[in-house]
């Protein structure tokens, strides 16, 4: 064997692994509103089609981005109380909405548009799919109005885990007490039970595990909720609130502007400050996705046990051999490099402590490098 | 970086160099090869007498704190720890840079150049060699001329690393033979790229040819790989044959002979080594500036220091009958590391860039 520092990685030395890593991510509503002055941490667009959510005041250079938040609705839709048509036929309590909305109307079917064509894709003959309850194309109830709870890439990281999603929401018809009645929406069973016929990922169902104050009125079913998995997106019924209260009278901004009057002649960002302001809690864990490869570095009882350090040697003469010849050598390594074929240096791995190599021992050193 | 927690398991630390990181980006992102460092490690606490035992002759090193991983490639991996199969070396060849006195114009020599700086200068392009003059003259030893201009007139005109033994302990001559197996038959030279290139001295010995970077990393470090037998002449051998070499004038730098052993050719012979004891093989480089250098000053503002002119004047032309002296000048501080490849020994050659203002 060549006198070397390198020592070539057989191909049986390096193996690779998955690992998914999981954090807890908890947003309280006291974070979207009351914590900070109203609007600082919520920023708007001259564009007026979605409020961004920060974690701080979005002008300091510490601020996270959170989520954003936006509505749209459908060509031909309705409000009802859960913002759906019951086989796209609107129910006889439904409002028209088509003629009624007269601000933004252009970029609210705009937003739904978009959401639609990404997040449920297209039929055969190129038409775009309606977000659909069930998650069954088949047939079934179609959203007709949505809201979009958009979570930033800093939060999903690679995607939501599954079964992990909770959302509080105020549904109390009186603005300063929106959160005395609430509504919460889980993804329960998601882990074992999703979808994966969205051109956007997997996707699961958001289901209403309570309805405090009321609620479990004729015609709400359990599904009131989308969440897509990888793309970080909630869709609900614009009216999803209601579900506590009265559907059209809910007070949605300070000045007592109901809920529907505002989608229908309000701003989207009217829409979307009386939306952050009923979220009371959002719960979910994300995952990352490591890919790691794993180096098997053996150092044989023949091998590394002498060390090109300067003060290895006094003169010439190695000090860990106490000037005795037959002294087996010996050396302690606190390093370990990964280099590419030309020697250039790619990974380092480091030792908590010097470990001792002489001739009597030998060493695997597993490093694993994630990606 | 903070030091690792040593209090209970062992753990390792792994983190992507800047230049691995790079290559990702790149996509030639493949680690084939590992080697083992101790940098931390400061053997001269080894205590082999120690009065409890051998079990205790390396408790100080044991307690080495360990810092965390540097990102940066260069940062690292400063000593490597060696294969060698045999275990009974008590003596390990070194590297040196051989900057002895001498007559010889082949030979690398240093005379206080500036006055805080006993180095080799390297001056930047031909209008500072020729100190703004139509005319070469020639320059004073341990001055280098960068452009790789004629180097006919000059004493130093290389840089010549030596290896060997340096030690005459218990009869240890300069006339043995180093062992086969601790002579250096590669080395590994990595510089400044934005600053230098490197020339080595071609087959025929009497010209130089541009070594070829293996790759420049992400902070512009190049990395040239010089093996004896590649068609230059750049690793010299250890003396093969007969008892150990004297040094006579060769073509090109030295040539290792049969030394008599009298007392006038083992004195002839010590004036040109930098080891008591034996030799090992040679290094020699010619390094070269940068065009980028040599065309604009941007980096000597940015990296560098200016003399104006009036103060620490550098003479440049020879000791005899030379009177040029730069007034006024930039120049820039680096350095050459050398790592031999079989020992891993390394060293660092300081080299000051100067250019004419």
């Amino acid at each position: 064997m060549a006198n070397t520092f390198f020592k070539s990685f057989a191909e049986s030395d390096r193996t690779s692994s998955r690992t998914l890593l999981h954090e807890a991510i908890p947003i309280t509503g006291s974070l979207l509103s009351g914590t900070y002055d109203a609007g600082v941490n919520v920023k708007s667009f001259s564009h007026g089609m979605f409020k961004s959510v920060y974690d701080y005041p979005y002008l300091s250079s510490s601020a996270n981005q959170l989520f954003d938040v936006s509505w749209g609705y459908n060509t031909g839709s309705c409000l009802n109380k859960t913002g759906f048509c019951q086989g796209g036929t609107p129910l006889s309590y439904d409002i028209p909405i088509v003629t009624a909305v007269t601000h933004q109307a252009d970029k609210k079917k705009n937003m739904f548009d978009q959401m639609c064509q990404i997040l449920a894709g297209y039929t055969p003959e190129g038409e775009t799919r309606l977000f659909d309850f069930d998650g069954d194309f088949g047939g079934g109830s179609k959203y007709q109005t949505a809201a979009f709870i958009t979570f930033s890439r800093l939060l999903v990281k690679d995607e939501i885990k599954k079964g992990s999603f909770s959302l509080t929401l105020g549904t109390h018809n009186t603005y300063e007490t929106a959160h005395n009645t609430t509504v919460t929406l889980t993804d329960s069973g998601a882990d074992t039970n999703y979808k994966i016929n969205s051109p956007a990922g997997e996707y699961g169902i958001l289901y209403t595990s309570s309805v405090a104050g009321g609620g479990g009125a004729a015609g709400y079913g359990d599904a009131r909720g989308l969440i897509y998995y990888q793309a970080g997106v909630v869709v609900l019924p614009a009216t999803l609130t209601a579900a506590g209260g009265a559907a059209t009278t809910a007070e949605w901004v300070p000045d007592g502007s109901h809920r529907d009057d505002i989608m229908k002649t309000g701003s989207m960002d009217q829409y979307s400050d009386g939306f952050i302001h009923r979220i009371k809690n959002i719960s979910f864990n994300n995952t990352t996705e490591l890919n790691s490869t794993i180096y098997f570095c053996r150092a044989n009882h023949n091998e590394f046990n002498y060390s090109s350090n300067p003060t290895y040697l006094t003169g010439s003469k190695i000090r860990v051999k106490a000037d005795d010849l037959m002294m087996p050598p010996r050396s302690y390594a606190t390093t370990i490099g990964l280099y590419s074929a030309d020697n250039e240096l790619l990974a380092v791995a480091k030792l908590s402590e010097p470990l001792r190599k002489d001739p009597t021992n030998e060493l695997t050193l597993r490093v694993r490098l994630d990606y | 970086m903070a030091f690792l927690d040593n209090s209970g398991d062992i753990i390792l630390d792994a983190v992507l160099t800047d230049a691995g990181r790079q290559r990702l980006a790149r996509g030639n992102f493949k680690i084939v090869k590992f080697a083992l460092g101790d940098e931390e490690i400061n053997y001269s606490t080894f205590n082999g007498s120690h009065p409890s035992g051998s079990a205790f002759y390396d408790l100080e090193v044991m307690q080495t704190p360990i810092l965390e991983a540097f990102t940066n490639n260069t940062s690292l991996m400063k000593s490597k720890l060696v294969t060698m199969t045999r275990n009974n070396i008590l003596y390990m060849p070194i590297l040196k840079l051989n900057d002895q006195l001498n007559n010889h114009n082949r030979r690398s020599a240093v005379h206080g150049t500036d006055f805080n700086f006993d180095d080799y200068i390297l001056l930047a392009d031909k209008t500072t060699e020729r100190d703004g003059k139509d005319a070469d003259f020639k320059l004073r030893n341990g001055l280098l001329r960068g452009a790789g201009s004629d180097t006919s007139l000059d004493e130093t005109n290389h840089i010549a690393i030596d290896q060997g033994i340096d030690s005459n302990e218990g009869g240890i001559s300069f006339k043995q033979r180093i062992p086969d197996d601790l002579v250096e038959t590669a080395f590994l030279i990595r510089v400044d790229h934005r600053l230098l290139t490197l020339d080595v001295p071609a087959a025929d010995l009497n010209s130089t040819t541009p070594l070829t970077n293996q790759f420049i990393d992400d902070d512009g470090i190049a990395t040239y790989y010089v093996v004896q037998g590649d068609g230059t002449t750049a690793v010299e051998g250890a003396p093969n044959s007969g008892e150990m070499g004297v040094l006579t004038q060769g073509a090109e730098g030295r040539s290792r002979e049969t030394i008599l052993d009298s007392n006038s050719t083992l004195t002839q012979a010590q004036r040109y080594e930098r080891f008591p004891g034996p030799l090992g093989s040679i290094l020699r480089i010619y390094p070269r500036t940068s065009l980028h250098l040599r065309a604009n000053d941007r980096l000597f503002i940015e990296l560098g220091t200016t003399r104006e002119s009036g103060t620490n004047d550098l003479r440049i032309g020879d000791e005899t009958d030379g009177t040029e002296t730069l007034q006024g000048y930039k120049f820039i501080d680096t350095l050459i590391n050398i790592v031999g490849v079989t020992t891993g020994y390394s060293i660092d050659v300081p080299i000051r860039i100067v250019k004419r203002s």
